[in-house]
């Protein structure tokens, strides 16, 4: 069964090895190099002071002649384990069935369990493996894709945790997926929509927000310069949002009046006013914790979905 | 070693094709006593009919004492088998037939038209015997 | 003797389509058997079950003695089977498949598996892609008799083939059943290749076995029975009917007896033997006047 997997697929794994290499290989190259390009042109300089000049500004317009053309990867990077759901994945369960070998195969000597169970650990065993060399490569060829170094919020994204869950996951999805249709187009097409829309929910709402409630801070005083600030607003007592022209209102008065010379800052005197900063951020020690669970949650998911996919090809006909 | 034909259209059940095609054999010295008979793997793999009609054939011509099965080594023509006409008895007849042939065709008749005379005849003559 | 398969009171649904109606028939191991019926009478389904590629609604089918539903390697040991489209892995080699086959299957007989494919002339390092449809069926079943197996199950062999490559693969069938003794089941339409290589039958119609013996037996113990319409009345009392035919002072039936009958000859009467495809034909319209009247 090991024999045929890699037989049969074969090609699929040459092929996102190939991927991987080039997609990896020049962005590794490329990020390798960066730093020096960035010491050479004094950007540290220019980003530590905000008030920079025109050699500032030739500096940075330098970098990105050189490295601009990095920044597309960063997204595929993010996009690649994705990309399993629908081309690794879906095929799986539905071309046998379309083929109708399925009729060949699982009247030889083995269970459908077995089958199934084999090709999975096969596939899931060389993507985390893809998966690795990728979250590898990607923290190096992150230094090409901008002159500041990236904030941990974004780093995030190519973290292990993140691009191996996901590789994991989308591989359960999309055989999942090819299980339930049993036809490659189909099951292509949902694992498609279906993997983008659980990553667009796992980065636009869970991550900041569901996996461990965010800190609220009342004022922009204390909070640490790394902090990833999910939101920031002003609300009154009741904590509804302040509309924009009362803000401008009191910005004016503040200004106006000269309680300047009695005030630290126009928030405290908002705060006399009725209206509250409300700062709601993740602190950089919750990292490996956000991690950790995002990659639970992922792997947990492809868990039930590997289970459920064995459960419907052993109970549905060939 | 005889080589089996078969002819689907002919209405004769396949086994009872098999032994008379043997019985012809024998009849006319193509199949001597102790030559063998082609294996029924060989014969349905050429054939390619169901093994059983053969198998039913040979048992058939062993009851008949034409042959005899040997298990492990194969059907072979016994001693006791019909002796063959002899040559100096069917080939001049042959040849006097292909002369009657020649004769026939010559005179407009094609192999049907032939055949049909020659079954007329046959008839004629055997069912005058039983008159 | 032993039975190599039995199929017990099996019934399959697909949604509102009953394919298969409390089916049930038994098939002796050693025979070479030739199941037939109308397409959609539930021939595949009823191949599927025995093999456990499907399960049935109710009822079992046992080979030799066991069901897939209990057993499926037991039965997946003894059992060979090549489905109607006769699939391949279209990237492989002929030398991959019985790779495939030897990984798979608890019994591989290499050798054997690699002289049938020899025998038909399918060099190892042909890709199946580039197969004729012959040789696809050849690969096919050497794939299926690999493992030695006890029964073969072939659902539609000769569908799509040449007469030459129809000829070619009962061939090499009919001498691998010489050989090894496998009992063998077959579907098809051909009623000319069923009398040809089959000892035994079974007619598939309205979802259930309407018949199933030896040949021989069976076509002897039906006649054609052509006599003026005021013997029909002899002819239902003396005999089961299986179809007719009226004409206004006519009636020609084709029809079972169990007993020697005393048919009234002269005056019209006449009767004669059938052969197989006249038999198989009566009892396939007689199944689907009962479809249609239902």
């Amino acid at each position: 069964m090991i024999w045929l997997t890699y037989r049969q697929h074969r090609w699929e794994a040459l092929l996102t090895l190939a991927v991987i290499v080039i997609l990896g290989l020049p962005n590794l190259i490329a990020g390798l190099q960066a730093p020096s390009v960035i010491a050479a042109l004094g950007i540290p300089a220019c980003v530590a002071n905000p008030n920079f000049g025109t050699e500032c500004s030739a500096a940075f317009n330098q970098f990105g002649r050189q490295f601009g053309w990095t920044s597309y990867f960063s997204i595929l990077f993010v996009a690649l384990p994705a990309l399993v759901a629908p081309f690794l994945g879906a095929p799986l369960v539905s071309r046998e069935h379309e083929f109708r070998t399925s009729l060949l195969v699982w009247a030889q000597g083995i269970t459908r369990t077995r089958w199934l169970v084999t090709k999975i650990v096969l596939f899931a065993a060389v993507l985390a493996g893809g998966a690795w060399l990728l979250a590898a490569i990607a923290p190096i060829a992150a230094q090409a894709w901008s002159y500041r170094p990236a904030r941990w919020q974004d780093a995030f994204e190519w973290s292990p945790a993140v691009i191996v869950g996901t590789a994991l996951f989308a591989l359960a999805l999309g055989v999942f997926a090819g299980a339930l249709t049993r036809r490659a187009l189909a099951a292509m097409l949902i694992a498609l929509v279906a993997i983008a829309v659980a990553r667009g929910a796992v980065i636009s709402q869970l991550r900041p927000t569901a996996f461990i409630p965010p800190i609220v801070a009342t004022s922009h005083v204390g909070i640490p310069p790394d902090a990833w600030v999910i939101s920031s607003d002003y609300v009154d007592a009741n904590g509804n949002p302040v509309g924009i022209d009362r803000l401008i209102q009191l910005n004016n008065e503040f200004f106006r009046t000269g309680s300047r010379a009695v005030l630290v800052s126009s928030d405290d005197y908002y705060a006399q006013n009725g209206v509250f900063v409300r700062v709601k951020y993740q602190p950089r020690e919750r990292e490996g914790q956000l991690q950790g669970i995002e990659f639970t949650l992922y792997a947990g998911l492809a868990v039930a979905l590997f289970a459920a996919s064995v459960w419907l090809v052993r109970r549905r006909p060939a | 070693m005889i080589a089996f034909r078969l002819d689907e259209r002919s209405g004769v059940p396949t086994y009872l094709q098999l032994i008379e095609q043997v019985r012809s054999a024998v009849r006319y010295g193509i199949l001597r006593p102790g030559d063998q008979l082609p294996t029924a793997r060989d014969v349905v793999g050429r054939l390619a009919i169901n093994p059983n009609t053969v198998l039913k054939a040979y048992r058939e011509l062993e009851r008949e004492g034409v042959v005899r099965s040997f298990p492990g080594r194969g059907t072979f023509v016994t001693q006791e088998a019909p002796r063959p006409i002899a040559r100096s008895i069917h080939e001049p007849l042959r040849r006097s037939l292909r002369r009657w042939i020649a004769d026939a065709r010559h005179a407009g008749l094609d192999r049907q038209a032939i055949a049909d005379l020659l079954g007329l005849a046959l008839r004629d003559a055997f069912e005058e015997e039983i008159a | 003797m032993s039975l190599a398969l039995e199929a017990v009171n099996v019934s399959k649904r697909f949604g509102r389509v009953l394919a298969l109606n409390d089916c049930s028939f038994a098939v002796p191991a050693g025979r070479i058997v030739g199941l037939v019926g109308p397409n959609g009478a539930g021939k595949t389904t009823l191949l599927h079950i025995a093999v456990g590629l499907a399960e049935p609604t109710s009822g079992r089918v046992h080979v030799f003695g066991i069901s897939a539903r209990e057993d499926i390697l037991g039965v997946l040991s003894r059992v060979g089977f090549v489905a109607q489209e006769r699939p391949l892995y279209r990237g492989f080699t002929v030398a991959d498949m019985l790779e495939l086959g030897r990984r798979l299957n608890a019994r591989w007989d290499f050798a054997y598996a690699r002289q049938r494919v020899a025998n038909a002339g399918v060099a190892l390092d042909r890709k199946i892609g580039s197969l004729s449809g012959g040789e696809r069926a050849q690969v096919a079943l050497s794939l299926a008799l690999g493992k030695r197996p006890e029964l073969l199950l072939l659902d539609e062999p000769l569908g799509g083939l040449d007469p030459l490559a129809r000829r070619s693969f009962l061939q090499e069938l009919m001498s691998t059943a010489a050989e090894s003794g496998v009992t063998v089941i077959l579907t098809s339409h051909e009623i000319a290749a069923i009398e040809r290589t089959c000892d035994y039958l079974v007619i598939l119609g309205r979802g259930r076995a309407e018949l199933a013996g030896d040949i021989d037996t069976v076509v002897g113990s039906h006649v054609a029975v052509t006599a003026p319409s005021r013997y029909e009345e002899f002819i239902r009392t003396h005999s089961a009917i299986v179809d007719t035919e009226r004409t206004e002072r006519q009636i020609s039936a084709l029809v079972r007896v169990s007993q020697a009958v005393d048919w009234p000859t002269g005056n019209g009467l006449q009767v004669r033997p059938v052969n197989l495809e006249e038999l198989v034909l009566a009892y396939l319209r007689r199944a689907r006047l009962e479809r249609t009247t239902k």
